[in-house]
């Protein structure tokens, strides 16, 4: 055999070795990751679940409850006007999810301009904690450490609260410089500060919980949103939703310690419990982002459908699921407002389904904030054991958990709320044709007409106008071409002005068609109008305000009927339920600074 | 002389930054440790953990509030997952998971979360532990 023989040969033997190796049958790692997989896996539609994820439904006055993993809605818990963010009550030890002890969660409403009360294991609203008016909260997602305090972010009026939630006393700060709109807060792990993004700053303001004071600003990307700490306080990692990158503040020198670019349009926040990872939603990129803090870098993205905003993850840190605001082409159509979903995610690493999405599941309203809870901490009481819940309480372990409270306002050893707040009250709604006419204020007849054009992101026009005791008729017409920046072709647009007026009026405004609303402005003031159907990413920023000027004079935050709402505070069906509101302008201030740990 | 002494001051000052700001593994005043469960005083409920994942452990005494929650986090059985348990049933050894704060000298413990050995997050940070990426050191 000649040499050209011999390297044909071998070259023969070699391709013949390597057809062998290809047909192989033996599963590969990389194989057992694919969706084709044998073992029964956790989301399989068990019929218990081991967690649940409570969820603030936005403009459908819900809180909602599903199932994890199952990612069943167990139920949907009538609230308020408009659910933005809440902690549940315990300890804010741990991740977002807290150390809940399985008593109350406390929702901000930005609609109403209130906080309520959710009890977890009656399952019912239990007690409404009035802001002082005028305030225009949006998110209150931070607790302190000890579980007595609340802040909440005045956004629509630049100003910072902390309140007792025990009796609803409050102290109210401005934030210097104005204008700012504090948003999404968070507090520190160990008592001292609380975080807020300022988007008309481009910067984190700091806050001391105790005494309760502003300190300074930390200038992180531009237009920042979701801020949290991580569990072990050492980093505080704030969404740049403009910039596309994640800011990291070393939380012991108050300084911007890393810029770490993520997907475009970041806006919220799940640090697992451990501090090693944190899940960022991404709007504009469609997925969800996976940063590791200990390398300081995104390792990992995950597609979502679509266009997100909220997140959660489980308390063991297995699932996570993307609140997502648009469900364009998914699901069949429900009317004007469009079903949104929840998309949920194999976070565990060693699964065979790591990074995919698991279940995609239609969701009413338009949820802002989610968080996970271990089943085990809400008790069955339904099986005769109910008597319980008013004296004995539970047990989580060794921890006696006791609903007796009786020396807070509005609350007793033998009785246990259950209020349904209003969602709309005294409103006139309905929708025509797409109106066509001059945006802005007419007088018809003895009607206050107010035109205003809706689209991506503001309104036309912005500030408005009326007299008190006027009849008013707004008609919102949505002038979106294709919805901005997203281009989703089923966007809706929203008027909601936040307080007193929030349950007189919400519209919604779908392309083609103006959405209406009546009512009688009987009370003077200042109320800043937003939009409550998600839009895109400065949707946030999409606000205007609402006049209601008194005879001879204009309104502003100081001139206005606030003392007169504030005795009102918030509608309920039956006026004796007014027993179970606290808070307000009767508390303002009354919170006793340097006086009060968070810990 | 003065020239000597500010120019030592100044250094010491840098040194003290610098060691107050770096980090290499847990610090005292962290609201979160992981490591195992290494000594129990029942009677006056202070737990001893040693962290785990860190360069060079180590060992941290921490105070259970009155409403310290044990419960399982991670576990090879689901039905356990969630489970709340009980002070006596916590054991010396076990990989856990504290959240809790620092007060007046001391760090007190609001939650006890009981991990599987096994679980994806504690491969993760031994397998990274391996590459030189420690658990809370300075990236």
């Amino acid at each position: 055999m000649n040499k050209k023989g011999f390297l044909a040969l071998i070259l023969a033997v070699l391709f013949l070795a390597g057809i062998a190796e290809a047909r192989k049958t033996e599963l590969t790692p990389a194989d057992q990751r694919d969706w084709q997989v044998i073992a029964p896996q956790d989301s399989d539609s068990p019929l218990r679940d081991y967690a649940m994820l409570y969820e603030a439904g936005g403009h459908d006055g819900n809180i909602g409850v599903i199932g994890i993993p199952s990612m069943k809605v167990y139920r949907y818990i009538k609230m308020g006007v408009d659910m933005h963010n809440f902690p549940f009550s315990g300890s804010n030890a741990g991740n977002n999810n807290g150390t809940p002890d399985g008593k109350f969660l406390w929702v901000s409403d930005k609609g109403a301009d209130a906080v309520i009360e959710l009890n977890l294991q009656t399952g019912f609203a239990e007690r409404i904690l009035a802001n002082p008016k005028p305030f225009g909260i949006h998110h209150s997602a931070a607790m302190s450490p000890n579980g007595k305090y609340i802040f909440l972010t005045g956004e629509l009026s630049g100003k910072m609260a902390k309140m007792r939630v025990a009796d609803g006393a409050t102290t109210v700060i401005d934030v210097p410089p104005a204008p700012s709109a504090p948003d999404y807060p968070d507090a520190s792990k160990d008592g001292k500060y609380v975080f807020a993004g300022n988007y008309y700053h481009s910067a984190v303001m700091v806050f001391s919980q105790d005494p309760f004071k502003f300190i300074k600003e930390i200038p992180v990307g531009k237009n920042p949103h979701g801020t949290n700490f991580v569990p072990t306080n050492r980093w505080a990692v704030v969404c740049d939703k403009l910039s596309a990158t994640q800011s990291v503040i070393d939380v012991r020198q108050l300084k911007v310690h890393r810029v770490i670019p993520v997907g475009a349009g970041p806006l919220h926040n799940q640090p697992d419990s451990y501090g090693k990872y944190n899940y960022i939603s991404s709007f504009v990129s469609d997925s969800t982002c996976k940063v590791d803090l200990g390398r300081m870098q995104m390792v990992d993205e995950f597609p979502i459908h679509y266009r997100v905003g909220h997140n959660s993850i489980s308390p063991d840190d297995h699932y996570y699921v993307s609140q997502n605001k648009f469900s364009t082409g998914l699901f069949n159509p429900t009317g004007i407002v469009f079903a949104i979903n929840f998309e949920e995610q194999d976070i565990d690493e060693l699964s065979p389904t790591y990074g995919k999405s698991v279940k995609i599941v239609p969701i009413n309203g338009e949820p802002h904030e989610g968080r996970q809870i271990f089943s085990t901490t809400i008790q069955r009481w339904n099986t005769g054991t109910g008597g319980d819940l008013f004296a004995k309480g539970y047990e989580l372990g060794d921890v006696k958990v006791s609903f007796d409270d009786k020396n807070t306002p509005g609350r007793s050893l033998t009785k246990r709320p259950s209020l349904e707040p209003l969602h709309l009250a005294g409103a006139k709604r309905y929708f025509i044709p797409r109106d066509d006419g001059k945006p802005g204020v007419t007088q018809e007849g003895d009607v206050t007409v107010v035109r205003i054009k809706a689209f991506s992101y503001g309104y036309i026009p912005r500030f408005i106008h009326v007299k008190k005791g006027a009849k008013v008729r707004i008609i919102l017409t949505n002038i979106d071409k294709a919805a901005g920046l997203t281009k989703n072709p089923d966007v809706t647009m929203g008027f909601l002005p936040a307080g007193y007026y929030g349950q007189k009026t919400r519209i919604d405004g779908v392309r083609g068609m103006s959405g209406v609303g009546e009512f009688i402005a009987d009370k003077a003031g200042e109320f800043e109008f937003y939009c409550q159907q998600f839009c895109g990413p400065l949707h946030l920023e999409m606000r205007g305000t609402f006049f209601v000027d008194p005879p001879g004079g204009t309104a502003s935050l100081s001139v206005g009927d606030y003392d007169e709402m504030s005795k009102l505070e918030y509608q309920l069906g039956d006026p004796e339920e007014r027993e179970f509101i606290t808070g307000g302008n009767r508390l303002l201030n009354t919170l006793k600074e340097g006086n009060e740990p968070a810990i | 002389m003065k020239k000597y002494l500010s120019i030592i001051v100044i250094s010491l000052f840098v040194l003290s930054s610098g060691i107050a700001f770096s980090y290499d593994g847990s610090l005292p005043d962290d609201t979160s440790y992981i490591g195992t469960i290494t000594k129990i005083d029942r009677g006056a409920r202070v737990i001893e953990l040693t962290t785990k994942f860190e360069k060079t452990p180590k060992t941290w005494k921490l105070n259970m509030q009155d409403e310290c929650q044990i419960q399982v986090k991670t576990t090879k059985d689901p039905s356990e997952r969630g489970a709340f348990k009980k002070f006596a049933e916590l054991k010396e050894g076990t990989l856990a998971e504290v959240h809790g704060w620092p007060k007046d000298g001391k760090w007190l413990a609001r939650k006890i979360s009981i991990l599987n050995p096994d679980d994806y997050m504690i491969k993760r940070l031994e397998s990274d532990m391996k590459a030189g990426v420690y658990f809370g050191h300075e990236p």
